[in-house]
């Protein structure tokens, strides 16, 4: 974490940088923060290094004469202090000059097209059901300037970097009575699995014709970053064909027939893999950039994930770049062998990890290969439910989190509940499940009263039953459960005396990073 | 050349640049001139020349280049310890509604060692739940604040860690603003978050 320094000539005054990455370079973010003794003075958002070093100065000649040499100086100090190695001269460049980078690199950039990677493929290994994509980008020159020539590699590198889709694509075509063929078209959102580096699909086609309907094709189009752990559908006993396109892996399934008004519900169960980006700068004007996803896979309780490279031009290569977005899920333990400078692992905020591999004078067929083994990042489970009456009125309020256990055997979950406007005296019931290998080790309060059963699919359930707080009041248990695997990331139910829950009026899932305080 | 007849030179190439160019150029030429001048401690030639440029976009239609060259007459005004004179540009700035990033800085610089009272009252604070609902807690009234960056720091110093909904009262022209500030220490996770309505039978 990083702390206010006192600027150079002022003891009344001072700065704090608080950057967004572990990683110098032009595109890191930070807060940079004002004090005087009494407090904050003033604080501001900073998207690029530019920006970092303009505010600090800024900051500096409201209170001192302006030297640009000093600021430079103290922000490479400051940042030395929070173990990033920074570069005065970039700072000092930054600082005087104006000159627009972004737009002299999109003038180097002459040519991008797709080249075939059928060769990378077979020299790679890659994991079956999955493709290289592979694109060839055509510059006028590499810059000798070594500041000009990291920010077109990164340029190059962030606009080639596969964007990983939110939906999935589904396509469906069936025939009618009348031989006329139909067909049909719809994004189907993700959801959370049972683990957290689970991902849910369904891809659900419903016969809304008041007949059959024949010869039904449904093609779910699914991304190479993500892994087809498993797939179903319903009951039948069909199995699909798999075809890889240049983009995605289509999933075929064909059913003869589906009456008027049946649904077909077909689900995944997917895996997120590594999302890597290779830069081969093959020539001094020409680079190839592969987009390749290597996969992770359980071994006891961490995650192992094992990428290979191979120069497979005629040609040694002057450069080469790898970087690697790990899913955001996971964290980093160690990498084999070991991540050395010039290696840069960087844990950017709110973003998860990219670990960037750089390469100098790589020869014909020369491999290199990486294992990285991961475990998850910490997470945080928040489920919120708004309980209305029949007038449509909200009368309570509920909330449960999870929260990992600091020795990792288990965790802690709290549930809330807020009376917003019920008169009620009837007991309120809150009914969750755990798996049946968890087991509740303690309580708080602990006279609380919590009824344990297994149900039928051999889940256990733990209601917890308990008065009403006051109106505008709230209750809070907290229970601490222990396993040696992720927790349930379910919603709980909720009985207010003899009275269930009748119908969802709305229903929102989301997973991403966020600040947010300890519950 | 000596001081005057760099200020001069400087006006006259400015006026130039503003004519044939944009007021950006225009005033990133002055800053880069004041600066120089300022690292041989030529802080009244500065001055003269950040006063050159509030008057020269007095009527210009953006108020943020005004409010920038009054944030530096401050600044360099206090630099030089002429304490009466920044606080004639104060409440110049103040009489003008000049806001911007710059200027609120420095006024809380000023403000800060020159105690002044300011316009704006917290006539509310609520405090925000898990839930994200709002609950009315008590605030303590005739705390006036001269800007947003003093009500900040007051919350930091004096509330509880929370995140707050702050309701500040403006005497100058009677209106209403509404701030969110949180005092919490947070940390990063990765959130599965779920959120259902639902009616009871």
């Amino acid at each position: 974490m990083a702390d206010k320094q006192a600027i150079w000539g002022s003891a009344r005054y001072f700065l704090k940088i608080d950057p967004y990455t572990n990683v110098f370079s032009t595109s890191m973010s930070a807060l940079v923060s004002f004090f005087d003794t009494h407090g904050l003075i003033n604080e501001k958002e900073c998207r690029n290094l530019q920006e970092i070093t303009r505010t600090v100065f800024e900051f500096w000649s409201t209170i001192l004469p302006p030297h640009e040499t000093r600021v430079a100086r103290w922000i490479v100090e400051y940042l030395s202090d929070i173990n990033i190695v920074g570069n005065y001269n970039l700072l000092l460049r930054l600082l005087r000059s104006d000159e627009d980078v972004a737009g002299d690199l999109d003038n180097l950039i002459k040519d991008t097209k797709s080249v075939a990677t059928e060769d990378f493929e077979k020299a790679f290994d890659i994991p079956e059901d999955t493709k290289i994509i592979g694109h060839e980008v055509t510059i006028t020159r590499l810059p000798e300037d070594e500041y000009l020539r990291n920010e077109l590699l990164q340029k190059i590198l962030e606009d080639n970097k596969y964007q990983i889709p939110s939906t999935i694509k589904s396509r469906s075509q069936f025939k009618l009575s009348n031989d006329e063929i139909a067909s049909a078209e719809k994004e189907n959102a993700l959801g959370i699995g049972e683990t957290q580096r689970d991902v849910t699909l369904f891809s659900v086609l419903e016969n809304e014709y008041d007949e059959p309907i024949t010869e039904v094709e449904i093609v779910d189009e699914i991304p190479y970053y993500f892994e087809v752990e498993g797939m179903s559908i319903d009951n039948l006993e069909i199995n699909p064909t798999k075809e890889k396109k240049e983009r995605v892996l289509e999933i075929i399934w064909k059913i003869p027939e589906i009456q008027p008004k049946e649904k077909i519900e077909i689900s995944y169960k997917l895996a997120k893999r590594i999302n890597r980006t290779i830069l081969e700068i093959v020539q001094n004007e020409v680079i190839a950039v592969l987009n390749t996803f290597e996969n992770i896979s359980a071994k006891g309780l961490d995650f192992l994930s094992h990428t290979k490279y191979i120069n497979i031009h005629n040609r040694p290569l002057h450069e080469l770049l790898i970087v690697d977005e790990i899913p955001p899920e996971f964290n980093i333990i160690r990498t084999n062998p070991e991540a050395l400078p010039p290696t840069v692992i960087e844990k950017a905020k709110l973003k998860g990890i990219n670990v960037q591999w750089k390469q100098k004078k790589i020869g014909v067929n020369q491999t290199l290969e990486k294992i990285y083994t991961l475990d998850y990042f910490p997470y945080l489970f928040r489920g919120k439910k708004v309980i209305e009456n029949e007038e449509s009125r909200t009368i309570f309020k509920i909330a449960k989190f999870i929260m990992p256990s600091e020795k990792e055997m288990g965790y802690t979950v709290f549930y809330i509940i807020k009376n917003v406007r019920s008169e009620t005296t009837d007991l309120i019931s809150l009914m969750d499940k755990l798996p049946l290998n968890h087991t509740i080790v303690g309580r708080e309060p602990e006279e609380s009263q919590i009824m344990e059963q297994i149900d039928e699919e051999g889940d256990k359930i733990i209601t917890w039953i308990v008065e009403p707080p006051q109106i505008r009041k709230s209750t809070i248990l907290k229970v601490l459960v222990s396993g040696d695997t992720p927790p349930l990331f379910e919603m709980f139910k909720v009985f207010i005396g003899d009275k269930e829950e009748k119908d969802v009026l709305e229903k929102e899932t989301t997973v991403r990073r966020e600040m947010v305080k300890s519950p | 050349m000596n001081g005057e007849e760099t200020v001069q030179s400087v006006i006259r190439e400015a006026k130039d640049i503003l004519a044939k160019q944009s007021a950006e150029d225009f005033l990133s030429y002055v800053e880069s001139k004041t600066s120089e001048l300022e690292r041989s401690d030529q802080f009244l030639e500065s001055i003269i020349l950040w006063h050159f440029v509030s008057e020269t976009m007095e009527n210009f239609e953006e108020d943020d280049y005004l409010a920038y060259a009054y944030s530096k007459l401050i600044s360099r005004y206090m630099l030089v310890d002429n304490l009466s004179k920044a606080e004639e540009i104060y409440k110049e700035s103040e009489e003008k509604n000049l806001s911007s990033f710059h200027l609120d800085t420095v006024r809380t610089i000023f403000a800060g060692r020159q105690q002044i009272k300011g316009n704006r009252e917290i006539i509310k604070i609520h405090r925000m739940d898990v839930f994200g609902d709002l609950e009315l807690i008590p605030a303590s009234p005739n705390t006036y604040f001269e800007n947003v960056s003093l009500i900040r720091r007051y919350i930091h110093n004096n509330l509880p860690e929370g995140t707050f909904s702050i309701v500040i009262l403006n005497h100058k022209n009677n209106t209403e603003e509404e701030l969110e500030i949180s005092t919490e220490t947070l940390s990063e996770y990765e959130v599965i978050s779920m959120s259902e309505k639902v009616r009871m039978n």
